[in-house]
């Protein structure tokens, strides 16, 4: 789905972000989507594990290559922060890259922004450690 | 001698004619239920009569005959009215369920005559017992009063409420389905639908559809049979598919907004976990009994298509 180059674009920007945070981001990707984007993103966090974090405040970037489908979700913790809007501007900017066919730059605007507001939020403690892996999964 | 032989003759052609007489004395069929050939009905009357027992013939396969004579051909009434019965053919084949009603009316100075013949397929309903309550405690009084018509006609409804209770009910259980197989089967339509729901491709989840109406019909035929139905008119099969169907349609619905999970999907399609295989089988035992929708998570999003 991604070349390795692109891989490391993405997990950069996940590292990047998550050295500003205690929360964790992660990215979900496949090829078709079998129900909404949604949906399939709630059940992937669940079946993740993601809920498992202390602070619950993971969030998942979801994206379906070729269904053309995608969702940026975030935990109880981070979404009473954050409110509906956080999700639906960070889904607008990550479709406006999408829609010119730059699935990389999307993908990882929506973990900047996650990576911001997580930082504010959820900053960074000495004694933090990295409770999930932050790479992609396909 | 010859004188003898001609007496003998005289009297075997006597006797000839004599019995020749009487098997002759049975009337032929009639077009109609009511045969008054002792005239005891007015023209009224007879009509009125002959109108009920038509409707009943076609509307519940009842046949009943009803005879008035004022010759039983030197027989006895019960004879008579299985003799007429019999050469009559009157009810259906099969089920001889036909009623024979004689009536021999007051003659001068003797006594009348009254005798109800039920078939042998109905003697069950009718046995002797009901049948001599109904003449010796309705019909004989009304005779005795003259009143031929309203005595005829209240042996007709006696003996109809008798005969219709069970076949009524049994054209019931044959023809139409209750509310009871009614639910049953949107109920297995509703299954089947969660099994043939769905599909990640648009042609799969064609061929599933396909699929899913050829077994709602397949077992809606299969379920009227078990319902006790022996002849299916196509169009309760047609009534038992769209329930069917409606309970799939129902199913459907559901799994897509989400009430049904299908666990199908959410088993083993998220492809390719290589990088985090370990992780993910790991997880998977404990994230199996998580119920989507009543999950743990909690959060919010946003998402869409592009």
């Amino acid at each position: 789905m991604l070349s390795k180059k692109e891989e490391l674009i993405i997990t950069g920007a996940i590292k990047e972000a998550e050295e500003k945070t205690s929360a964790e981001i992660r990215v979900f990707m496949e090829e078709r989507c079998p129900s909404e984007p949604l949906r399939r993103a709630i059940e992937s966090f669940e079946k993740l594990g993601m809920t498992e974090t202390k602070e619950r405040n993971g969030v998942l970037i979801y994206v379906a290559i070729k269904d053309r489908k995608f969702a940026i979700i975030g935990d109880i913790g981070i979404h009473r922060k954050v409110g509906n809007d956080f999700w639906k501007k960070t889904a607008q900017e990550m479709k406006a890259h999408f829609t010119k066919g730059d699935i990389v730059s999307g993908i990882v605007a929506g973990i900047k922004q996650a990576g911001d507001a997580l930082s504010t939020y959820f900053p960074r403690r000495d004694d933090d450690i990295n409770e999930l892996p932050d790479e992609i999964i396909y | 001698m010859k004188l003898f032989t001609k007496f003998f003759r005289f009297i075997l052609l006597i006797y000839y004619l004599s019995t020749l007489g009487e098997t002759n004395c049975i009337p032929e069929p009639t077009s109609t239920f009511v045969n008054d050939f002792a005239s005891l009905l007015t023209i009224q009357e007879k009509e009125n009569l002959e109108k009920k027992l038509r409707l009943l013939n076609d509307s519940q396969k009842i046949q009943i005959v009803v005879i008035t004579t004022s010759n039983l051909c030197n027989m006895e009434i019960s004879m008579y009215a299985n003799e007429i019965g019999e050469r009559w053919g009157v009810g259906y084949e099969g089920l001889d369920n036909g009623v024979v009603i004689v009536i021999k009316p007051m003659h001068q100075g003797k006594k009348g005559a009254i005798f109800i013949a039920p078939g042998r397929g109905i003697q069950g309903q009718l046995p002797d017992a009901i049948v001599k309550r109904l003449i010796e405690q309705v019909i004989i009084p009304e005779f005795k009063k003259g009143e031929y018509y309203s005595g005829i006609n209240k042996a007709v409804i006696a003996i109809v409420n008798k005969l219709s209770k069970e076949e009524v009910s049994i054209e019931q259980e044959k023809k139409s389905i209750g509310i009871f197989e009614l639910v049953l089967l949107g109920f297995v339509g509703f299954i089947l639908g969660i099994f043939f729901g769905g599909g990640k491709r648009p042609v799969i989840r064609i061929i599933k559809l396909v699929l899913l109406f050829i077994i709602n019909v397949l077992s809606g035929y299969l379920f009227l049979k078990g319902f006790g139905m022996e002849h299916i008119h196509w169009s309760t099969l047609l009534f038992s598919t769209v329930v069917m169907s409606i309970g799939s349609s129902l199913a459907l619905l559901l799994s897509r907004s989400g009430f049904l999970k299908d666990s199908k999907h959410s088993n083993g399609e998220i492809p390719r976990t290589q990088p985090l295989s370990h992780f993910w089988e790991e997880k998977k035992e404990e994230t199996d009994n998580i119920e989507f929708g009543g999950g743990r998570f909690n959060g919010g999003g946003a998402g869409g298509t592009w």
